[in-house]
């Protein structure tokens, strides 16, 4: 018996250190280190550290701040692993050491060969999501498109490999994720009539060793003899081609892979989702246009797709589904553990899958839509609204959301303790009208002509606190502005998030009660994470730094540059003050 | 714009001496029923018609005010970007562009914020509806 129940820790201790629970249950969260993009593997973005909390977070200072170097939106997180952060700056990108033993103290910069053509290519500013940790080396893309390892110890490059010419409109701006001996990477570029992809690279060598785009042929798409779906709108033979009927368009379909992946250690299944199809005009391009705005499960060694659900077939609004998918295991129905997929999606809805089949289990708006009035859990299609459909020479008025989403690349976090999703929301509708577009290579294949609307109730973001089993909010925050920057929920009982207009806030978990805010120099289009100091306890950390797009939105840029400033005239706050930061930064917290 | 052009000076130099080898491939497929109509319309007229056709709006906004790419309203003589590109970019349109298409772009940009300033987005309509 003693025996027995020691073997049992062992294997348990064991199932632990490789990142899986006990009882068929993965771990989730991060503790001291911060080694991948959103924390743990599935994404949560769930800190077990606890000497935060409610009590005394209104205490919090900043320990000391480190500026990038870098302008445009700084819309990753830094990764700690031991007392060493890492962080990749906005384009031309660099990973940059900070010693935090030393008050951030640069320890190295790693700064590969940059392709400058990338700059003008990139729709949506020259970010980039961040990097990834593993094995003694750290992995992360670049915007000219390389995947680069870098040896975490000293800096040296241990391989890089390209993945195409941006002279094609091909961008990479997401974060890699390893699973097993592969470093996944996913394209961006859709905007500019790429055809998305996502790869698995080899962790040793960097050398590709599957790729899949998300349109085209099954062999393309790497759907084969183990695929399934759970509804049949998604069952067929390629189609990848056959939802593009007429038209040869799948070609520059977009559907790329610009958000967040993630991966479910008991299911051994690599989540992500796809972007909207391209062109925008919907009526070049008839049909469901498949894979666009859709879910895969794959398996990350191979590629193979397990199953596939489209969550908005024939996408006229730029509904990118390239939001996490979050694997929770949680009560549901008679069943007292069932796992289950979590997603927020631009679309406006909220969805909660079983991840072992793709099955719609909940699905419910998280904030204000007019598109559609619901999705149909027994087809899995969304009910239209046909006075929202989007036609070729006409406006259509007043749809919610906007193409920047209900929620944007902006990550939701997840506590275990509250059983709530945290997510950083958008409340904006629009006018649109597609135009005819003609493809050339290299420039934006489009047709749209767009116009920006403030959504209902005088306010633009809103932090929504959404239990994905019952699929209603627990509560929510108002914000002026867009929330264009990720959550954190820690295990002390607190979700910090920051806002466009400089605010650093931190919130009750339980209960949205704000507890803490700080006003930094620069807004914050970046996602805080947790790690323990050099002392050995909790830490906060979060960029500032807003470009273009996001500045767009209310503020104007902050930090300033000469690219930025010369877009779109004067930003909306007036001209551009001279005294403003010209770099981004990392900011770091801690209790007095 | 002037920003741009003084920050990127030298690499656009470097662009013009070796302008960045580029495949423009309009598909057939999507140019299906909407070859340019004659012209009909007045020089700048044209020229709007070429920003919406060839995608510069995409990068430079619906009016020239700028977006991914640098504001270029009131631009002048835009010849030699159309011909080479740039560095950051901007790609070559040579293959695309007659040198009408390119004095009709210049009066297009030049006309921008004035009375005479062309706006409508129908394109693909021989004398545009809206
Ligand atoms: C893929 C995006 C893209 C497209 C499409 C594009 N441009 Fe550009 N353009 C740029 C960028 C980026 C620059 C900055 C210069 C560089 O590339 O180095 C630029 C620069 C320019 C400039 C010079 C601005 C200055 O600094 O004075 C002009 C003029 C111009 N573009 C006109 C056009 C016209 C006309 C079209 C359509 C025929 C067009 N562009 C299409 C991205 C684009």
């Amino acid at each position: 018996m003693a025996w027995r129940a020691r073997w049992a820790g062992g294997v348990c201790a064991a199932a632990l250190w490789l990142g899986l629970g006990c009882g068929g249950a993965a771990a989730q969260g991060t503790g001291a280190t911060w080694p991948n993009p959103g924390g743990d593997v599935q994404g949560t973005r769930y800190s077990t550290l606890t000497d935060i909390t409610p009590a005394n977070v209104s205490t919090l200072v900043q320990d000391y701040a480190v500026q990038t170097g870098s302008t445009g939106s700084h819309e990753g997180q830094p990764l700690v692993i031991g007392t060493t952060l890492y962080l990749v700056t906005p384009f031309p990108n660099r990973l940059v050491a900070l010693d935090l033993a030393n008050s951030g103290a640069v320890k190295w910069t790693y700064t590969p060969p940059s392709n400058e053509y990338a700059r003008g290519v990139a729709c949506c500013d020259v970010v980039n999501r961040g990097a990834v940790y593993s094995g003694g080396n750290i992995f992360f893309a670049t915007l000219d498109n390389t995947v680069a390892a870098v040896n975490a110890t000293t800096g040296a490059e241990v391989w890089r490999t390209s993945m195409g010419d941006p002279g094609t409109g091909l961008t990479m701006t997401g974060a890699p994720l390893v699973v097993n001996k592969r470093v996944i990477v996913g394209s961006a570029g859709g905007e500019l009539g790429i055809r998305g992809w996502i790869a698995g690279l080899d962790i040793a060598t960097g050398k590709q060793m599957w790729k899949a785009y998300n349109t085209g042929p099954d062999a393309d798409v790497k759907i084969g003899p183990n695929y399934k779906s759970y509804y049949a709108k998604d069952k067929g033979t390629n189609l990848g081609t056959a939802t593009w009927p007429g038209t040869t368009l799948w070609q520059q379909g977009g559907a790329t892979v610009w958000g967040w992946l993630t991966y479910d250690p008991v299911l051994k299944l690599l989540y992500h989702g796809t972007a909207n199809p391209g062109v925008w005009n919907p009526d070049m391009r008839p049909g469901d246009n498949k894979w666009g705005a859709s879910v895969f499960a794959r398996n990350p060694d191979t590629g193979a797709v397990n199953w596939a659900y489209q969550i908005t077939p024939h996408d006229s609004w730029d509904f990118d589904a390239m939001s996490e998918f979050v694997p929770v295991d949680l009560p549901f129905g008679k069943n007292a553990s069932r796992k289950l997929l979590v997603h927020f999606d631009k679309n406006g809805f909220a969805y909660t899958m079983d991840r072992a089949t793709g099955q719609v289990l909940v699905a419910a708006a998280f904030e204000p839509v007019t598109w559609a009035t619901g999705i149909n859990l027994t087809t899995g299609l969304p009910t239209l609204d046909p006075s929202h459909a989007v036609h070729q020479g006409v406006t259509t008025g007043n749809v919610c959301p906007s193409p920047f989403g209900a929620k944007n690349y902006s990550p939701s976090a997840y506590s275990p303790l509250t059983k709530l999703f945290y997510v950083p929301a958008i409340n904006m509708c629009d006018n649109i009208q597609a135009l005819q577009a003609m493809f050339v290579q290299g420039t934006p294949f489009m047709g749209a002509d767009v116009t920006m609307l403030p959504g209902a109730g005088g306010f633009m973001g809103e932090l929504v606190a959404w239990n994905p089993v019952t699929g209603a909010r627990a509560w929510s925050v108002q914000e002026p502005l867009p929330l264009y920057a990720g959550a954190l929920a820690t295990a002390g009982g607190v979700v910090f998030y920051g806002t466009l207009d400089n605010w650093f806030k931190a919130v009750d978990a339980k209960s949205g009660a704000l507890l803490f805010q700080t006003k930094l120099e620069c807004g914050i289009a970046g996602n805080p994470i947790s790690f323990t100091g050099a002392d050995g306890k909790q830490r906060i950390a979060v960029y500032t730094g807003v470009g273009w797009i996001a500045g767009g939105l209310g503020t104007g840029t902050c930090p300033r540059s000469g690219w930025d400033d010369n877009h779109a005239g004067p930003p909306p706050g007036g001209p551009p003050d001279p005294n403003a930061p010209t770099s981004g930064a990392v900011h770091m917290f801690k209790l007095p | 714009m002037h920003v741009i052009r003084v920050l990127s000076a030298a690499v656009a130099l470097a662009a013009l001496l070796h302008p960045p080898a580029r495949a423009v491939v309009p598909q057939p497929d999507t140019m299906r029923g909407i070859a340019s109509p004659a012209a009909t319309l007045s020089s700048a007229g044209e020229g709007r018609r070429v920003y919406l056709k060839l995608n510069c709006y995409g990068c430079h906004g619906m009016h020239g005010y700028g977006t991914m790419g640098p504001n270029i309203a009131g631009e002048g003589d835009v010849t030699e970007w159309i011909y080479a590109g740039g560095a950051q970019g901007m790609p070559s349109f040579r293959a695309l562009m007659t040198s009408t298409d390119i004095l009709n772009m210049n009066a297009y940009l030049k006309s921008i914020g004035t009375p005479v300033e062309p706006t409508f987005t129908h394109w693909w309509e021989a004398v545009p509806s809206q």
